[in-house]
C-alpha cells in the first residue's frame, strides 16, 4: 500500500492516514448512496501517486498503470510523450481521431504537471485537425487562459507533445500564412500594451521564426476583450480578440524555455526543432553584446589590489522590487542601502522554501507592519518572501530619543522602547537559506561575519572554545580570546567600520582617547564627554558603526569599550596607545577596513558586505473562504431574498422569483422536485427537465425544516442562481445547517479556510497547543536528539502530512465539524462523526490542503494550532499543493466535508470553473512528485566553512552544491522524510505580532501616515522617495484610471441589470427604477486629497506636483460646473472689495 | 520662515533688514520679486545675498535692464571684496562648504536680532538645504541646456535674411469663432447620472433632426411600433444601443429613442449588395425605413438614413491666401524634431529656395494647430523617461517662443489635444489662462477641442482626433495609414466620437459638442501622426501629421508616422489642380 521509500515508522504513519481516509470515505459513500446529492457516490477519486492523479483528472481509464511503468522505465518527460503516442495508437480505446489527439495532449500535459494543476483540463480548450492551404492536414491546439497554471516549461513541452502526436498520426506540419504570422506579432505587442507583461519580451523576428517553424498551430480562444486592429478576420483564426493562452505558450513557453525544450528534443531524438538552436544562439550573441555594454550587474569587483577580508566588494543594487510602492505598505529598506537587512545564511525550523527569518523584536519596532506571515517584496535573492520570527540572529540596533544606542534583542525590550526610538540604525539580520539562492540561481553574496562562520574558523584552527562564549561573549573576554588565540575578533564586537570613512575613524579614535575608564551603575564603562560639535560628530560615527552606548549628563558611556578601543589600537589593560605614527597609517590604509586592521592588534573581519532591501507586499491572511456575497448553501432563490439573499425573508414575505434549474414533476405526488429524491414523498426521480420555473421556496423551506426538526433557524443566505451546466441544486437542508453553525460554503459545496502558507520542519509541543500524550498517540515519540518525548519544550521533527492550523481556523473548523455531525445525524440519519467541542478535539483529524489554480487536493492531518495567522505545514506539503512559501495563501477543508458535500455538478460552466476544486485527492505524499522547487531546500545542521569562504567570490550557487546537502540528495531514500536539519534555532515559531498593522489601521490616510512615519524612522529608508513612489505608482494611476473610467462608465440598476451606456429614457428599461453610476465621484477623488497632502509635506519632485495639479484640474472640470465656478470667483471678489 | 525658504530655493539669502521689509509685502509682490530674480539667475547664476541695495534694484528696475546691467556682475566680490579668480576652476566642494558656512553665518547672525520663529533652523535643516543645493548643482547642466535652447529659438527670426514682399501683411485677418461650438467656459458637467442622460438625449435630438430632414419625414415613436405590425415603409430614428450578427449573417441592431426601443434587422443579402451599410457603430444615431415584423418587435430594414452632408462644391475665395495646418508638435519629447521645426519657422520667415515657396510664404495668412502642442507630463506611465523637458510650463514656454518667431501678420488658431494641460475628457476646453499668458502675441486664438472657426469664410472644424483609436478597430475600411478613411466616417455620421465607452473619454456635457452641427468646409484633425488629405462631399479633410519622430511605442506597434510634413492649402483654388501643397522636411511641393 505504501509505495514510497521510508522507514518502518514512517510507513506506519502513512498507513494510519490512508486507513483513516478510507474509513471516512466509507461513511461518505454510505451517505451519498441515499441519493440526496447530485451524484450517488463520493466524487473525489483517491490517488496514491501521480499516475492515479492523472487518470483521475483527465483519464483515460486504465492509464495509471502504464504511466507508472513508463515513468519508472524512462523518466517523467519521455513517459509523457510515450503515453501520448500510445493513446494515439489506440491502446486505451479507439475513438475518433481528433478525440484521441485531444486525449493524448491532455494526458501528457497532466503527467508533465504531476496531475495537480488545472492546466490539462482548463488550459486546453480543444485540439483539432485542420487543413493547410495545400490541402494537407495538421494539428492545432487551442489553449485557454488557465494554461498559465502549468508553468512555462510544461507549456513548452505541451507543444512538443503536440508535435509528437502529429507525427504519430501522420499529419503534415502547420503552414502559417504571412497574415497569420503577423497576427502573432501584433497580438504579442497588443497583449503587452493592453493586458499585462510577459516574463520575456520577444522581438518580432523571434516570433516570426517561431511561428514559421513550430510544426503545430498554437491557437486558442479569446481571453481578453481586446481586438486586434490589423490581421483581422483570418479564415483559420476564429477570433479577432487576443488569444491569451496561446500567446503565453508561445512567449513564456516556447521562446522563454527554449533551452529546456532543446534539452528534451536532444534527449528524445525529436526532429524538426533545430531552428530553436539558431534562434537561441542568435539571442545569446545579442545578449553578449548587451552584456558587454551594460555588464556586471551583480558581480563587480573593484580595487583588485586589495585582497583579504577587508576589501570592498561592489554589489550593484537591484531596484526592481521598489519600482512600485503601494500606499500603506511601508518600505523597510531601500535597495542595498546601509542600515538595511544584513544577509545571514542559514535555515531555521520555520524558514526556507522562500520564507525568511527576521528578528521578532524588529517586527514591533516597525510599528507591527511586519507580522508572522506578512509578505515582503525583497531585493534578493528572490522576488518575495514571507516574514517569520527567528530570534537567534542579529537583532536591530536603534538610537533612542535621549541619544542611547541599544541592541534590541528581545521582544520585551522592543515593546518597552518602541515609543522612544528616534532612528533604527540597523534592521538586523535576514536569515536566508542557501536553497533560496539555488532556486533563484542568484549568485551567492558574501556572507556577513557571523557566529556560525566564526565557530567554523575556530574549529578549523583547532582552537578550543566554550559554546556559551560563541553565543554570548563578554567584551573583555572577546578581546582576550582574539589576542591569545590569534583568531579574528568575535562577530558580536566586529563593528560596521566599512560604513564610515577612514577620516571618521580617526575622528572617533581621537575623541574616544579623551575618555576614561570609570564605574557606572556598578559596571565598568568608558566615559567620554559630549560637549562640542566635534564630540557630536564622533558620537554619530559611533552610532553608524553600530556600537552600543548610553548618554547621561552630556557624557557618553560605552560598556563594550574593550573591543572598541582595541580595534582602534588602544591597549586598555595597559592604558597604552599602541599607535605612534597615526598619520602614516592613515595614508597607507586603502580603506576603512584596512585601516582598522592596521590599528587593531588582532584581525577584524568585515561585518557586512551587502545590505538587502525590502518592502511590504501583502498582509498575512487567515479567514474563512466566503463567496461574494457570502452564502450558506447552493440553493437558488433569484432576487426573492433581496440583496443579502435570505431565503427565510423571502418565505416570510411570500416572495418568489424565476430560477433556472434541473427539475422534474414527481410522478407520485405531482410536485416539482429539484432533488433526485422527491422532498415531499421520498420517491426517487430523474431530473429530466431543464428550464425556468417559479422557485417553490415556501414548500421547500418548510419541508426542509420539518425534516431537520427545526423551527427557527435564523437567517439562511442562499444564492441567486446556479452557474453550473445542469444547474442541479444543493439540498436546502445543508444551507440551513450551515447557517445554524455559522459556516459558509464555496462554489463547489465545500467549506474552506484560507491562510498564508508558512513552512515548518520541526516544532515544540508547547508552541502548538498539543499535549505530549496526544502527540505520542499520533506517532511522535522521539525528539530530534532521539530522546523519548516527555516534555513540551523538546524539539520534534514534523511528519510531512501533518499541519498546524491558525487558532481562528481551529475555531471555524469546530463549527464545521458540528455542521457535518448535524448533517450526518439529521439529514443522512447516520451517527455523528467528529463530536468535537473544543479546538483540541480537532487534533488528529484529516483535512485537505489545496491551492487555487490546481485541481488536486492533498490529505493532511491536524496536529495543533497557533495564534499566528498562518497555516504551518511541512515544505513538502506546500510543495505538494504546488505552492512555495513566499506569501501565497491557500485553503484547508475537512476531509469528510469534501467527501460529503463536494460535487462536480456545482462547478461553474465556464473557463476556469474546474480550478480550485478537489477533482482528485492524493493520500500519500511523495517528495519526488511535488513541486521541484522544494528539492532545492537545504537540509544540513550547519553550513561548512568552505561555503562561507566561497561566498566572498560570489559564485553561482551551483558551484558550491557539492558540499551543500539539499532535499534532492535525499529523494528516493528513507531520509527524504526524516532527519532533515536546520542551522538556526528559534525559541517559538509564532513570536512577534500576529496581525500586520496594515490590517488594523483604518483609512488610507492613516495607513500612509504610518507608512511614512516608519520610513522616517528607518535609516535605510528614504521617506521622500517613498512618498514619491506611493504617489506615482499607486495614487496617480488610480486617479487617472478612475477619471478615465468615469468618462466611459456603464450604469447599473439595483435590480441587477447593467448597461454599457445609459438608456435615453434615463430609467431602467427592465424595472423602471432610477439608474446608478458604476463609477462615482467619490471613487474618482478618493486619493486626491491624500496625494496632494503628501506631495506638499514631503516636497516631492516638481514633475509629480505638476501631474497632480493637472489631475486635480481634470477632476474639477468634470465635477464642477463652469458657471458655479464663476459665481464662486465673483463671490471672492465681492468679499475683497 | 516661508519667505526665507522661498528665497533659499532660489539660492538667495536675505539680509535681516530685507527680511523685515519683505514680511510686510503682499504675497503677490513677493511672487513677482522671486520671479524676477529667478529670470535674472538664468543669466547670472551667482549666489546672491539680497541686501537693501539689490532689493531696491529688483523692485524698481525693469528685468531687461537688470539683466543688461548685472549680467556679468561679480556678486562674490561685492560681498567679500575678494575677486573670484575663475569660476569654473573652483572645486565644487569648496563652493558647497562656502555656501554652508554662509548659511550658518546667516543663521547665527539673524539669531541675534530676530524673533524666535526665525531662528528655529536646526543643523538638519541646513543639511537638508545643502542637499538640495547640491542636487541643484547637478541640475545646472540641465538649466544651462535649456537656456541655450531658448536662446537659439529666440534668434530664429534674426537669422533669416529675406527680401520677400509680404502680401499677406496687407490682407486683413477674418476670424470668427462659433461660440456655440466651443465648450470653453461653458462646461455644465458635474458628474451626475443626469448629465449622462442629458448628454445622450442631446446627441439623439440634434442628429434626429438632420436625419428627418434628409428623409423628409418624421420618425415614428418606437414605443408605438407594436401597433404597426406587418406595416411597410415605416421610418424610425434611434440611437444604437447594441449591434450583433445573427447566425445567418443578418445584422441585428438595437436602437432606442427617449421612450422605447426596437430591433432592426439588416438582411445579409442587402448588405452584400451594398444596399445597406454593414458598419453600424454603437451609439451613432441612424434612421431606418422598413417593414415591421408580425410580432411588432422588430423592423426588416430596406434603407438606412444617416445624417451625412449633402454633396457640394468645395468653398473657394477670390483672394489667393494660404492656410497651413499643424498638430502634434510634442515639445518636450525626446523625439521632438527641433531642427525640422526650426526649419519650418525659418520657412515662414521667408527662408525660401524658389519662386513657388516665395509665393506661398508671402501669401500665407493662417495657421491652425489641432492639439498636442507639447508632450505634456504624466500622459502615460513612465513618460518622464521620454522627455527632455519634464516641466510642462517650460514645455509651453518653449512652444510659445517658437510661435513668437512666426511673422506677426500670420494668425494662429490653437485647440488642445490629449497631451495638453486640460482635462482629457472630450470636449476639451481651451488652454487655461496661466498657459495662454505665456504666449506673447496678439493674434493667437485659443479655442476648445472641438471647435468650429470661420477663417476667412471657411468654416473650419478643429478636432484633435482621439476617437480615431476606437474607429480604426470598429470599421473595416478605416486605417491609420490613410487618415481620410477615418475622417470620412465622422462626416457620414456627423459625429466626432460615435462610440461611447472606448478609449476616448467623454465628459457628459448637457450639449454634445461632438455632434457636427454645421455644414463645415474644412475638417482639420491630428492625433495619429500620419498626414492625410482628401475631399469628401465638398469638405476638405486634413490630417496634419506631427513634428515628433517615431517613438519606441509606435515602433513596437508598427505605426509609421510621417513627421515634419505640413499641409498647406490655397484657399482660392480648393478642389482644383495645385490647390494642396506640402512642406516636406524643408521642401515645398504641390501634391494635388
Amino acid at each position: 500500500m505504501v509505495h514510497v521509500a521510508c522507514s518502518e515508522n514512517m510507513k506506519k504513519y502513512f498507513e494510519s492516514i490512508v486507513d483513516e481516509v478510507k474509513k471516512i470515505y466509507k461513511i461518505a459513500e454510505e451517505c451519498r448512496k441515499k441519493g440526496f446529492d447530485p451524484v450517488d457516490e463520493v466524487e473525489i477519486p483517491l490517488a496514491a501517486d501521480m499516475a492515479d492523479r492523472v487518470e483521475g483528472l483527465v483519464g483515460p481509464k486504465g492509464v495509471a498503470g502504464r504511466i507508472r511503468e513508463l515513468v519508472k522505465e524512462l523518466g517523467k518527460e519521455p513517459a509523457a510523450l510515450e503515453i501520448a503516442k500510445e493513446i494515439v495508437e489506440g491502446k486505451f480505446g479507439d475513438f475518433d481521431k481528433e478525440k484521441k489527439a485531444e486525449q493524448a495532449v491532455r494526458t501528457a500535459l497532466a503527467v508533465l504537471t504531476e496531475g495537480i494543476v488545472a492546466a490539462p483540463l482548463e488550459g486546453i480548450a480543444d485540439v483539432k485537425i485542420k487543413k493547410n492551404p495545400d490541402g494537407s492536414e495538421y494539428l492545432a491546439i487551442y489553449y485557454a487562459g488557465p494554461i498559465r497554471s502549468a508553468g512555462g516549461t510544461a507549456q513548452a513541452l505541451s507543444v512538443l507533445v503536440g508535435d509528437f502526436v502529429r507525427k504519430a498520426m501522420g499529419l503534415d506540419r502547420y503552414k502559417p500564412t504571412e497574415d497569420e504570422i503577423e497576427r502573432y506579432v501584433e497580438e504579442v505587442e497588443l497583449y503587452q500594451s493592453e493586458v499585462g507583461s510577459f516574463q520575456y519580451n520577444p522581438k518580432a523576428d523571434e516570433i516570426r521564426t517561431a511561428v514559421r517553424n513550430i510544426p503545430i498551430e498554437i491557437t486558442g480562444e479569446a481571453t481578453d476583450d481586446v481586438e486586434v486592429s490589423g490581421h483581422r478576420d483570418l479564415p483559420r483564426v476564429e477570433t479577432n480578440q487576443l488569444r491569451g493562452g496561446a500567446l503565453l505558450v508561445l512567449v513564456e513557453g516556447v521562446l522563454l524555455k527554449a533551452p529546456k525544450i532543446l534539452r528534451h528534443v536532444d534527449k528524445l531524438g525529436i526532429e524538426g526543432w533545430d531552428w530553436l538552436k539558431d534562434l537561441m544562439s542568435k539571442k545569446e550573441e545579442e545578449e553578449e553584446e548587451k552584456d558587454e555594454k551594460i555588464d556586471d550587474e551583480d558581480v563587480d569587483e573593484e580595487e583588485e589590489e586589495i585582497s583579504g577580508y577587508w576589501r570592498d566588494i561592489k554589489i550593484e543594487a537591484n531596484k526592481k522590487f521598489i519600482s512600485e510602492v503601494i500606499a500603506g505598505r511601508p518600505v523597510f529598506a531601500h535597495p542595498s542601502k546601509v542600515g538595511g537587512f544584513r544577509l545571514r545564511y542559514g535555515r531555521s525550523r520555520n524558514t526556507g522554501f522562500a520564507t525568511q527569518g527576521f528578528h521578532p523584536a524588529l517586527m514591533y519596532l516597525v510599528d507591527e507592519f511586519m507580522a508572522v506571515g506578512t509578505q515582503l517584496k525583497t531585493e534578493r535573492p528572490g522576488k518575495a518572501t514571507c516574514v517569520v520570527p527567528v530570534d537567534s540572529i542579529e537583532p536591530p540596533i536603534v538610537k533612542l530619543k535621549n541619544g542611547d544606542v541599544i541592541r534590541v534583542d528581545t521582544i520585551e525590550k522592543a515593546i518597552e522602547v518602541r515609543d522612544r526610538v528616534e532612528e533604527i540604525l540597523f534592521l538586523g539580520d535576514v536569515l536566508v537559506n542557501y536553497g533560496d539562492f539555488l532556486e533563484n540561481n542568484h549568485p551567492l553574496l558574501p556572507s556577513c561575519w557571523c557566529e556560525e562562520w566564526y565557530e567554523k574558523v575556530l574549529i578549523a584552527s583547532n582552537v578550543g572554545y566554550d559554546k556559551e562564549f560563541i553565543k554570548n561573549p563578554k567584551p573583555e573576554e572577546a578581546v582576550k580570546f582574539a589576542l591569545e588565540t590569534k583568531t579574528p575578533l568575535h562577530p558580536r564586537y566586529t563593528y560596521h567600520w566599512h560604513d564610515v570613512s577612514k577620516e571618521d575613524i580617526i575622528l572617533l579614535r581621537n575623541w574616544l582617547l579623551k575618555g576614561k575608564e570609570d564605574d557606572f551603575e556598578g559596571k565598568k564603562v568608558w566615559i567620554v564627554g559630549l560637549e562640542t560639535e566635534d564630540d557630536k560628530k564622533a558620537k554619530r560615527i559611533l552610532e553608524l558603526i553600530g556600537c552600543c552606548h548610553l548618554v547621561r549628563n552630556k557624557k557618553v558611556m560605552i560598556e563594550e569599550y574593550y573591543p572598541l578601543l582595541y580595534s582602534l589600537g588602544y591597549d586598555v589593560e595597559n592604558k597604552k596607545d599602541l599607535i605612534e605614527n597615526i598619520d602614516e597609517i592613515l595614508n597607507s590604509a586603502k580603506n576603512s577596513m584596512h585601516l582598522i586592521n592596521l590599528l587593531a592588534p588582532f584581525e577584524v573581519r568585515r561585518n557586512t558586505y551587502v545590505y538587502v532591501g525590502a518592502r511590504m507586499g501583502r498582509p498575512e491572511k487567515a479567514a474563512p473562504r466566503k463567496m461574494k456575497p457570502p452564502v450558506n448553501g447552493l440553493f437558488p432563490i433569484g432576487n426573492a431574498g433581496g440583496q443579502v439573499r435570505l431565503i427565510n425573508k423571502a418565505v416570510e414575505e411570500n416572495n418568489t422569483d424565476d430560477i433556472d434549474v434541473s427539475y422534474t414533476r414527481c410522478p407520485k405526488c405531482g410536485k416539482i422536485s429539484l432533488y433526485r429524491v422527491c422532498p415531499f414523498c421520498g420517491t426517487k426521480v430523474e431530473l429530466d427537465t431543464f428550464g425556468k420555473i417559479k422557485a417553490p421556496l415556501k414548500e421547500y423551506w418548510y419541508a426542509a425544516l420539518k425534516r431537520l426538526g427545526i423551527n427557527k433557524p435564523g437567517d439562511v443566505k442562499c444564492i441567486k442562481g446556479m452557474t453550473s451546466k445542469q444547474k442541479i441544486v444543493e439540498p436546502l437542508e445543508k444551507a440551513i445547517l450551515r447557517a445554524m453553525n455559522e459556516v459558509y460554503v464555496f462554489k463547489d459545496g465545500t467549506t474552506r479556510f484560507d491562510c498564508t502558507d508558512v513552512p515548518v520542519t520541526h516544532f515544540k509541543p508547547n508552541e502548538i497547543n498539543v499535549s505530549v500524550e496526544k502527540l505520542r498517540e499520533l506517532g511522535y515519540d522521539k525528539d530530534i536528539y532521539g530522546n523519548e518525548l516527555v516534555d513540551g519544550d523538546q524539539v520534534v521533527e514534523l511528519k510531512p502530512q501533518d499541519v498546524i492550523i491558525p487558532e481562528s481556523c481551529a475555531e471555524y473548523f469546530v463549527k464545521v465539524a458540528n455542521f457535518i455531525d448535524d448533517l450526518l445525524e439529521k439529514f443522512y440519519n447516520m451517527e455523528r462523526f467528529y463530536n468535537v467541542k473544543k479546538k483540541e478535539d480537532l487534533i488528529g483529524h484529516l483535512v485537505i490542503g489545496m491551492a487555487p489554480h490546481t485541481s488536486a487536493g492533498m490529505v493532511g492531518r491536524i496536529i495543533g494550532y497557533t495564534k499566528a495567522n498562518v497555516g504551518y505545514a511541512h515544505p513538502y506539503f506546500h510543495a505538494a499543493k504546488r505552492r512555495n512559501c513566499d506569501g501565497d495563501e491557500d485553503s484547508f477543508f475537512l476531509l469528510l466535508d469534501a467527501f460529503l458535500n463536494f460535487s462536480k455538478k456545482f462547478l461553474p460552466d465556464k473557463r476556469g470553473g474546474q480550478m480550485d476544486a478537489p477533482l482528485v485527492l492524493t493520500t500519500i505524499l511523495d517528495p519526488k512528485e511535488v513541486d521541484g522547487e522544494v528539492h532545492n531546500m537545504d537540509t544540513m545542521w550547519s553550513y561548512p566553512l568552505e561555503f562561507y569562504e566561497k561566498t566572498l567570490e560570489m559564485p553561482s550557487p551551483k558551484e558550491v552544491k557539492e558540499f551543500m546537502e539539499t532535499v534532492e540528495d535525499r529523494l528516493g531514500n528513507p531520509e527524504q522524510y526524516e532527519g532533515i536539519g536546520y542551522t538556526h534555532e528559534t525559541s517559538r515559531i509564532d513570536l512577534g505580532p500576529k496581525v500586520c498593522a496594515y490590517k488594523t489601521l483604518g483609512s488610507m490616510l492613516e495607513k500612509t501616515t504610518s507608512q511614512l512615519s516608519v520610513a522616517k524612522k528607518i535609516r535605510a529608508t528614504d521617506e521622500r522617495d517613498v512618498a514619491e513612489k506611493v504617489i506615482q505608482s499607486h495614487f496617480i494611476p488610480d486617479l487617472i484610471g478612475n477619471l478615465r473610467a468615469f468618462s466611459r462608465q456603464a450604469v447599473r440598476c439595483k435590480c441587477g441589470a447593467k448597461f454599457r451606456r445609459i438608456p435615453l429614457r434615463g430609467k431602467c428599461p427592465k424595472c423602471g427604477s432610477n439608474l446608478i453610476l458604476t463609477v462615482s465621484k467619490g471613487a474618482v477623488e478618493k486619493y486626491m486629497d491624500v496625494a496632494e497632502k503628501m506631495a506638499e509635506e514631503y516636497d516631492v519632485n516638481n514633475y509629480i506636483k505638476q501631474r497632480l495639479k493637472i489631475i486635480r484640474e481634470g477632476i474639477n472640470s468634470i465635477f464642477e460646473n463652469d458657471k458655479s465656478k464663476q459665481v464662486k470667483l465673483s463671490d471672492f471678489f465681492k468679499m475683497k472689495t | 520662515m516661508e519667505i526665507i525658504n522661498k528665497f533659499l530655493d532660489l539660492e538667495v539669502l536675505l539680509s535681516p533688514t530685507v527680511y523685515e521689509k519683505l514680511k510686510n509685502f503682499d504675497k503677490e509682490d513677493i511672487e513677482n520679486l522671486t520671479e524676477k530674480i529667478k529670470e535674472f539667475k538664468k543669466y547670472n547664476d551667482a549666489f546672491i545675498l539680497l541686501d537693501e541695495k539689490f532689493l531696491e534694484i529688483f523692485l524698481q528696475k525693469d528685468l531687461n535692464n537688470i539683466i543688461k546691467e548685472y549680467k556679468d556682475f561679480d556678486f562674490i566680490f561685492y560681498y567679500t571684496g575678494e575677486k573670484e579668480e575663475n569660476k569654473e576652476k573652483i572645486k565644487e566642494k569648496e563652493i558647497k562648504t562656502e555656501i554652508k558656512e554662509e548659511i550658518e553665518d546667516k543663521v547665527e547672525f539673524t539669531k541675534k536680532d530676530e524673533k524666535e520663529s526665525f531662528v528655529k533652523k536646526s543643523d538638519e535643516d541646513i543639511e537638508e538645504k545643502l542637499k538640495q543645493l547640491i542636487s541643484k548643482e547637478e541640475k545646472k547642466d540641465f538649466n544651462a541646456e535649456r537656456a541655450k535652447r531658448y536662446e537659439k529659438i529666440t534668434k530664429i527670426r534674426e537669422s533669416v535674411n529675406s527680401r520677400i514682399k509680404w502680401i499677406a501683411k496687407d490682407i486683413e485677418a477674418i476670424i470668427d469663432i462659433y461660440d456655440d461650438s466651443d465648450v470653453s467656459g461653458k462646461s455644465t458637467c458635474t458628474g451626475t447620472i443626469d448629465d449622462f442622460v442629458k448628454y445622450f438625449k442631446d446627441r439623439f435630438e440634434r442628429l434626429k433632426k438632420f436625419i428627418e430632414r434628409k428623409a423628409q419625414r418624421k420618425g415614428y415613436p418606437l414605443k408605438d411600433i407594436s401597433r404597426m405590425k406587418g406595416q411597410k415603409d415605416i421610418f424610425v430614428v434611434g440611437i444604437v444601443s447594441d449591434v450583433d450578427t445573427s447566425k445567418n449573417g443578418n445584422l441585428i441592431v438595437r436602437i432606442e429613442d427617449t421612450e422605447g426601443e426596437i430591433t432592426l434587422i439588416l438582411p445579409k443579402e442587402k448588405m452584400e449588395k451594398g444596399q445597406l451599410p454593414d458598419d453600424i457603430l454603437l451609439d451613432e444615431v441612424i434612421g431606418a425605413i422598413g417593414t415591421v415584423s408580425r410580432s411588432g418587435s422588430s423592423i426588416y430594414v430596406d434603407e438606412i438614413v444617416r445624417p451625412t452632408f449633402s454633396p457640394k462644391e468645395p468653398r473657394r475665395i477670390d483672394e489667393e491666401i494660404y492656410m497651413a495646418f499643424l498638430s502634434d508638435i510634442h515639445i518636450g519629447s525626446n523625439e521632438f524634431l527641433h531642427k525640422e521645426f526650426e526649419k519650418f519657422v525659418r520657412f515662414l520667415n521667408g527662408d525660401v529656395d524658389n519662386e513657388l515657396e516665395e509665393k506661398v510664404v508671402s501669401r500665407l495668412k493662417y495657421i491652425c494647430i489641432a492639439g498636442d502642442l507639447v508632450d505634456g507630463v504624466g500622459v502615460y506611465p513612465g513618460q518622464e523617461e521620454d522627455l527632455y523637458e519634464v516641466d510642462i510650463v517650460e514645455q509651453y514656454k518653449e512652444i510659445a517662443m517658437y510661435l513668437e518667431q512666426i511673422p506677426e501678420h500670420i494668425s494662429i488658431i490653437i485647440s488642445p489635444g490629449n497631451h495638453d494641460a486640460v482635462r482629457p475628457a472630450e470636449p476639451q476646453p481651451k488652454l487655461p489662462n496661466k498657459i495662454t499668458k505665456l504666449f506673447n502675441r496678439d493674434n493667437i486664438y485659443f479655442v476648445g477641442n472641438p471647435c468650429v472657426v470661420n477663417i476667412h469664410g471657411f468654416d473650419t472644424l478643429l478636432y484633435h482626433g482621439r476617437s480615431f483609436d476606437d474607429l480604426v478597430g470598429q470599421i473595416r475600411n478605416a486605417s491609420y495609414e490613410n487618415p481620410t478613411t477615418i475622417m470620412r466616417e465622422l462626416i457620414k455620421r456627423r459625429l466626432l466620437c460615435p462610440t461611447y465607452g472606448g478609449r476616448c473619454p467623454i465628459a457628459p456635457e448637457h450639449k454634445d459638442y461632438l455632434v457636427i452641427d454645421r455644414d463645415i468646409d474644412i475638417l482639420h484633425t491630428g492625433h495619429i501622426h500620419i498626414n492625410g488629405y482628401g475631399i469628401y462631399r465638398g469638405v476638405v479633410m486634413v490630417n496634419s501629421g506631427t513634428f515628433q519622430e517615431q517613438t519606441d511605442f509606435q515602433k513596437r506597434m508598427g505605426i509609421n508616422p510621417t513627421p515634419a510634413i505640413v499641409p498647406i492649402i490655397n484657399m482660392a483654388k480648393v478642389g482644383e489642380k495645385g490647390h494642396y501643397l506640402e512642406w516636406d522636411r524643408g521642401v515645398l511641393e504641390v501634391r494635388y
